[in-house]
């Protein structure tokens, strides 16, 4: 398990995480509190301003409130729970719309492949149960560790979203392929000599 | 999505392989085997810093070489292991060494919500490059984003004059 950091809480010195005033300009800064120096270039993101239907401005005939802002007009329903919701709450994601609890729990279960934000690392896993059969392929252990190895291959060639290369994964693969070929041959040769 | 590493930033707590996309820069922090991900996008940039500072693992290994080099001088008993210790003190010290004199180029992009932090030791250059181009590529979406925001804007409404203060009702008397 990772080691917890605090949470992200925007702009800060990169040497001594202080936050950063409103003095940064463009170019070279020095932090007032370590007095590092470094090179900074400041943006200023445009915001997308959300334009929200008031309920009151919508007309008496077929207007809804949303369920979450009584004050503000219902501007769809969640394809997952049919909740009404206002153009503030709407979420677009992966071709619908969801309300932000019906967003939050497609997050934590990761149905949804927009927001997926951990990925096994099939190519790693093969990497371990190749090296480990490879060390114990004597002991004829390469065979079902160099199959397991095989199949976590298979999985990261399927799994693209996963952290190693392809050409790291063919690699492991013929490691796999090496630790079942040694197991077998030292099996054979066993019952060769009795 | 099309993505390209651009660097790393690991210390002795956190592993990040930190890629460029068209969209942004994405962070992978390696947690044992699982991968986990986040973004920081260019029209959410709000300040990109380039600095250069003193190498931990420079210290690290200037470290590991005084102690080998004190069980090299302890062990001087025994020839072969004190050459092999002292070997290992000299490699660390070469490295430690190099490390120090090259320091590391730090290039730090603060998002709303998330930032990347990406560490050059060695390709002080591309760290440069890259710097450049992460300004660059943030300043395109961010004036992207403007041009489409200033096109989706409505018209002006007319606003409904207000009523003028003597025609309000008078207050209720409490």
């Amino acid at each position: 398990m990772a080691i917890p950091r605090p949470a992200y809480a925007g702009p800060h010195c990169p040497r001594c995480r202080v936050p950063l005033d409103e003095r940064l300009q463009d170019g070279q800064n020095v932090c007032l509190e370590c007095l590092g120096d470094f090179e900074a270039r400041l943006f200023r993101p445009p915001q997308r301003s959300a334009r929200v239907l008031q309920f009151a401005q919508s007309g008496p005939d077929g207007a809804v409130s949303c369920a979450n802002h009584a004050r503000n007009a219902a501007v769809a329903a969640c394809d997952r729970c049919g909740l009404l919701i206002c153009s503030l709450c709407q979420l677009d994601v992966a071709d619908a719309k969801l309300c932000p609890s019906c967003f939050e729990r497609l997050g934590q279960d990761a149905d949804a492949d927009t927001t997926r934000t951990r990925f096994r690392d099939y190519g790693s896993l093969g990497a371990l149960w190749a090296f480990v059969g490879l060390i114990f392929s004597a002991l004829f252990l390469g065979i079902p560790l160099g199959i397991i190895s095989a199949y976590y291959c298979i999985k990261a060639f399927r799994h693209r979203e996963s952290r190693s290369s392809i050409t790291f994964v063919v690699f492991v693969l013929l490691l796999a392929l090496a630790d079942i070929v040694i197991s077998m041959s030292v099996l054979a040769a066993l019952f060769r000599h009795k | 999505m099309n993505r390209t590493r651009i660097g790393r930033n690991s210390d002795f707590a956190t592993r990040q392989i930190v890629y460029r996309t068209p969209v942004g820069i994405e962070v992978d922090e390696l947690d044992h085997f699982e991968v986990v991900r986040k973004r920081v996008f260019y029209d959410d940039v709000l300040l990109v810093t380039y600095h250069r500072e003193q190498s931990g693992f420079g210290i690290f290994l200037l470290v590991v070489m005084l102690l080998f080099g004190i069980v090299a001088a302890a062990s001087s008993s025994v020839p072969p292991l004190a050459m092999t210790f002292a070997a290992i003190a000299a490699l660390a010290l070469i490295g430690g060494v190099i490390r120090l004199a090259l320091r590391v180029d730090v290039v730090t992009i603060f998002g709303r919500r998330s930032k990347a932090v990406v560490r050059y030791p060695f390709r002080k250059a591309f760290a440069r490059r890259m710097y450049e181009e992460i300004c660059a590529s943030a300043a395109a979406a961010q004036g992207k984003l403007a041009q489409e925001i200033a096109a989706n804007e409505p018209p002006p409404v007319e606003v409904a004059a207000a009523v003028p203060a003597e025609e309000l009702p008078p207050m209720p008397n409490a």
